[in-house]
């Protein structure tokens, strides 16, 4: 008797994450849809008032058309250098600075941690000329580097704070014993703290990818006036024009996609990393 | 003789000791790259702004700025414009952190039970993040249009007078923070992974003891997530005070209707990029940053009655 | 005798040929392109990837006649513009032409960031003064000296209307007599809407621009014998008798035929721009838009079949206020945009000139600004474009428009007039709302006033 009203239950459960996951999909689902229904629309079919999924006629010629329109490879190309730097200093830098704040006692620690908490306070829209001022003096306007050095250097508090977080939970049994061993803590690092963070260091690589792949400001004040330099999140927007939007956005819209895609396949990658598991499951006594 | 003794008695101590001394040495050198770029990319700009804020930095060359004392924060007493924008900041800020916790962390709770397609699922609830800007605020104007938006559609066919949701001055910060939910993704992915942390014979216990899924969460996951809610409330807070992108594409630059969307990034950025004013909107964003500040040492202060960290 | 016939006839040509000669043409040549040496300067614009091909096409014709200058064109995406162009300007390196609002050349002007054009407009040899219309020309000069040339028209902005006569007909009216007055607006209005459980169904006129109330305000003050500031540019004006009914005017009319400004707010709402095919314009559902003179081009390629059908559509002055004797049709310039080209003074001597060279090329030269705005049908600061009978085949109601640009006042305005704007609209905005006109205008009047004192007394 227990044990069949065990499993209607649930069957029940199940069903109802299903049930929910799926009418939650819909929505979120659907601004995906309109955008590849706009990137597949001519001009004259662009309506903002209402919404007409189907176009009709079907312009698969668009996804070909764009290639004559945004020099779209160079841009990808572009992108990829600074969501390299910007994935490698989340992964490395980020990570040991998380580490040393949350497993390493030095003096100061508290104050700097604290320092490290303020930096995300300050409004970034007006930080932005101070250091575009730093940047033009040092001759970096117009390269690469404004966007990739601040972020090899680890110049980003939100993972470090979230490392050290999750550093700060894990037992710490674990790096006693192997301190005893005589493991430096780099070696702690490498070996004890990064394997047991797996999904922290799956997070952190989506975002740094994201956040790498989508940003447009600083691109812009940077490479703005050297087009063959754009990331394509530029060349999105360069596709807008002052006096209304209607004849290019189903370009704009299939540069959306090139967008989107690259980031859904790191995701679905990255996910894989966020199972039970892949963190240690206690060590007794 | 002594030195033998001492080993015995506290092996610890004189072990750890040395340990120590290179444990210092090596923390600085963790930090060391951040340190560095803290310096340069923070600290620096921080002091320039400081010091712009009081000036009467308009534009152009920072060299040609005046020193104006504290006019600027005088001036901020009598703007009509930094006591509202303040005011619709802080309504923002009530509803739109909590809601997007609540929605981000049942969404990873559905997003880690044992179902097919989970991955599938996952990358589904991961697209609102990554729809690009330009996309997703054609499709927002939309949906809240009261016309032919969607929402009104739906609400007049279950017999609701249409609302105004972008031309009423009342409704408009309710339309953003209904927006702003759309942002879910982040906090998502964090619990996620904070979940991974949970370890399996927890669970195990729990349904030994006899409990359901209520007791789970009472007694397992909300205790031992209440580190990452910190986390993401402390990080939800400091971005919601300086939201104002969203507003500005939706709205318009002064806030739409009445202003009544007019947060207080939006002032300091009209300030500064529109009214060539940036010496007023650099001492605004110092008042914000204290303000910023003051809240995050509360929520801290006030963290150690509700966060358990398991390893203290 | 037949010798004598041939004289007289060759004698007519030689008088004649003066009249009938092709338009002025400027002095393209310029200050002899920097002295010949070989420069490269970045000009970084907004007219975006639409207009590109034809921005490039200017540049290789700029090419033609200065081989040694390679013009980088810098175009820029439209969101961002404003971080953009405050980071450009703090640069050491600044770019060497950069296209500015009005409101931007005024403060860089003032803040001493830009090059004075006057000295190399006399090197060159040139009078802007007889080649832009005067309000053009007049509308880039700060405190007395030139900064830049126009390029499109800061006028043509305001004093135009578009019309559906496909709606006029519909309601009975004449679709070739269109409103001329504010009553005659009002009637049309009251005969073409229709309003629904979710609003405005149908719109007869849109008098508004929804969001930028201030301009909106200031477009049909001047349809009253209003100003908005004294001609100096030091006393603001616009809480007069005439601007006070000009906005009891404006909040009565939206009121009382189109239910109010929140349902005109949502009827125009979602972008609402000539380029997407669902502008209730072009699908029967608002008669008159007040238009600026891009509009011709964005008809064009939004719904052609409208575009190529006179019968369909129709073009008409700004109704004056027929209850004031001293009204008329009127359009203001230089309130918004009013675009220019400046040169920054952080850079070398040679990209100066060069730059200068290229500013004369693109807002002078017939194939330079003058082909760049004909193949978007629309008029050209330059006197002497507009004249081209080709503008007369395209566009059947070209001297309306030439007419509208005719009417056109320049304001005198100040840097911060961006400021002022927001104030106005905030105070526009809450008589829509039930304030009263007087009180919220006085209020207005006196913080721009303030601002503007302040700003006098400075300089």
């Amino acid at each position: 008797m227990n044990m069949i009203e065990n499993r209607r239950i649930r069957l029940l459960r199940q069903t109802t994450i299903y049930l929910t996951l799926i009418a939650g999909s819909l929505v979120v689902f659907f601004p995906l849809v309109w955008t590849i229904s706009t990137s597949l629309k001519t001009p004259e079919q662009v309506t903002v008032r209402e919404v007409q999924l189907i176009p009709d006629p079907v312009a698969w010629e668009n996804y070909v058309d764009i290639f004559d329109l945004v020099p779209v490879w160079r841009f990808l190309k572009n992108t990829l250098v600074i969501a390299s730097a910007s994935v490698f200093g989340g992964l490395v830098t980020c990570s040991l600075a998380g580490y040393a704040f949350a497993r390493i006692l030095f003096p100061g620690q508290r104050v700097l941690f604290f320092i490290l908490l303020a930096t995300m306070m300050l409004p970034y829209v007006v930080q932005l000329i101070p250091i575009f001022v730093i940047f033009d003096r040092l001759g970096w306007v117009g390269t690469f580097r404004p966007l990739t050095v601040p972020r090899l250097l680890g110049h980003n508090a939100f993972y470090i704070f979230l490392y050290r977080q999750f550093f700060r939970g894990l037992p710490s049994e674990l790096f006693d014993a192997a301190r005893i061993d005589g493991c430096t803590e780099v070696g702690l690092w490498w070996r004890i703290a990064m394997p047991n963070s797996k999904p922290v260091a799956a997070a952190v690589g989506i975002f740094a990818f994201q956040f790498a792949w989508t940003d447009f400001l600083s691109p812009l004040i940077y490479l703005g006036s050297k087009q063959e330099m754009w990331t394509i999140a530029l060349g999105l927007n360069g596709l807008k024009g002052f006096e209304g939007m209607g004849s290019t956005l189903p370009m704009m819209m299939v540069m959306s996609i090139f967008m989107i895609v690259p980031m859904l396949v790191i995701f679905a990658f990255g996910q894989k990393y966020m199972v039970q598991g892949v963190t240690v499951s206690g060590l007794k006594g | 003789m002594a030195s033998v003794q001492k080993r015995e008695i506290a092996p610890s101590v004189s072990v750890t000791q040395p340990a120590r001394k290179r444990q210092r040495w090596i923390g600085y050198l963790f930090i060391l790259p951040w340190f560095v770029s803290m310096i340069w990319f923070d600290a620096i700009p921080f002091g320039m702004n400081l010091y712009l804020g009081m000036t009467d930095y308009s534009v152009g060359p920072i060299e040609q700025a005046n020193w104006i004392g504290l006019e600027n924060f005088e001036r901020m007493l009598d703007d009509d414009l930094f006591r509202q924008s303040l005011a619709n900041t802080i309504y923002y800020i009530v509803f739109s952190v909590p809601l997007t916790l609540i929605l981000a962390f049942s969404i990873a709770l559905l997003l880690n039970t044992r179902i097919r397609f989970l991955g599938l699922f996952r990358t589904v609830y991961y697209i609102p993040s990554i729809i690009p800007v330009v996309a997703a605020s054609i499709i927002f104007l939309w949906m809240f249009n009261a016309r032919a938006g969607a929402i009104n559609q739906i609400l007049y066919a279950i017999g609701i007078d249409p609302i105004r949701w972008l031309t009423n001055p009342d409704y408009t910060k309710i339309t953003l923070v209904i927006i702003s939910l759309w942002g879910f993704g982040a906090q998502m992915i964090v619990f996620l992974a904070a979940l991974q942390g949970i370890p399996e014979q927890l669970y195990e216990a729990v349904a030994i003891d006899g409990g359901g899924l209520r007791a789970r969460l009472r007694h397992i996951v909300i205790p031992l997530m209440t580190p990452t809610i910190f986390f993401n409330l402390l990080v939800g807070l400091i971005a919601s005070f300086q939201v104002f992108t969203t507003a500005y594409i939706i709205l318009g630059p002064n806030g739409g209707p009445l202003q009544s969307g007019l947060f207080y990034m939006m002032h300091t950025y009209n300030n500064a990029f529109r009214y060539f004013e940036m010496g007023y909107a650099s001492a605004m964003s110092f008042v914000l940053f204290l303000i910023i500040l003051a809240f995050t040492l509360l929520m801290i202060w006030t963290s150690n009655r509700w966060v358990y960290y398991g390893d203290e | 005798m037949k010798e004598k016939l041939v004289f007289l006839g060759l004698a007519l040509i030689v008088m004649l040929s003066p009249v009938v000669s092709p338009p002025a043409r400027a002095q393209a040549q310029g200050p002899d392109c920097a002295g010949g040496q070989e420069v490269t300067i970045t000009f970084m614009n907004w007219w975006g990837a639409t207009r590109e091909p034809l921005m490039n096409q200017v540049i290789a014709n700029f090419n033609e006649i200065c081989p040694n200058i390679t013009v980088v064109n810098a175009v820029q995406s439209w969101d961002g513009r404003e971080q953009l162009v405050a980071t450009a300007v703090a640069s050491n390196e600044p770019p060497n032409l950069i296209m500015t609002s009005r409101t931007e050349t005024y403060q860089f002007a003032y803040q001493g960031l830009i090059e004075p054009i006057g000295s190399f407009v006399e090197a060159s040899g040139i009078d802007p003064w007889s080649i832009f219309y005067e309000s053009e020309i007049g509308n880039q000069v700060f405190d007395g000296e030139l900064y830049t040339m126009p390029l499109p028209t800061a006028g043509g902005i305001s004093g135009l209307y578009l019309y559906n006569k496909e709606m006029f007909r519909q309601a009975g009216l004449d679709p070739d007599d269109p409103p001329e007055t504010w009553q005659e607006l009002e009637a049309a209005t009251a005969a073409m809407t229709e309003l629904d459980a979710f609003g405005i169904a149908k719109l007869g006129a849109n008098i508004l621009l929804v969001n930028d109330l201030s301009s909106s305000f200031v477009y049909w003050l001047y349809t009253n014998d209003g100003q908005l500031y004294s001609d100096d540019g030091r006393t603001v004006l616009f809480n007069s008798p005439q601007g006070v009914e000009t906005l009891e005017w404006m909040v009565n009319f939206v009121n009382e035929y189109s239910d109010g400004l929140e349902a005109v707010r949502d009827f125009m709402a979602g972008a609402p721009d000539l380029t997407t095919a669902d502008f209730p314009l072009f699908n029967e559902l608002l008669a008159i838009e007040f238009v600026n003179v891009s509009a011709f081009g964005h008809l064009e390629n939004t719904d052609p079949e409208m575009w190529a059908d006179p019968e369909m559509w129709g073009v008409a002055l700004r109704p004056y206020n027929a209850d004031n004797p001293n009204a008329k049709s009127a359009g203001v310039s230089g309130l918004a945009f009013s675009w220019g080209y400046t040169i920054p003074v952080n850079q070398p001597q040679e990209t100066k000139d060069a730059a200068y060279a290229f500013l004369e090329f693109l807002a002078t030269a017939v194939d330079g600004g003058c082909y760049f705005l004909f193949e978007q049908g629309r008029p050209s600061p330059v006197m002497a474009c507009n004249e081209d009978p080709a503008y007369y085949d395209a566009n059947p109601y070209w001297d309306v428009v030439l007419e509208s640009l005719e009417i056109d006042v320049s304001v005198s305005i100040t840097p911060v007039q961006g400021q002022i704007n927001d104030i106005l609209s905030r105070a526009v905005e809450e008589a829509f709302y039930g304030a009263d006109a007087q009180t919220v205008l006085d209020r207005a009047a006196e913080e721009a006033q303030a601002l503007l004192d302040e700003f006098w007394s400075e300089s």
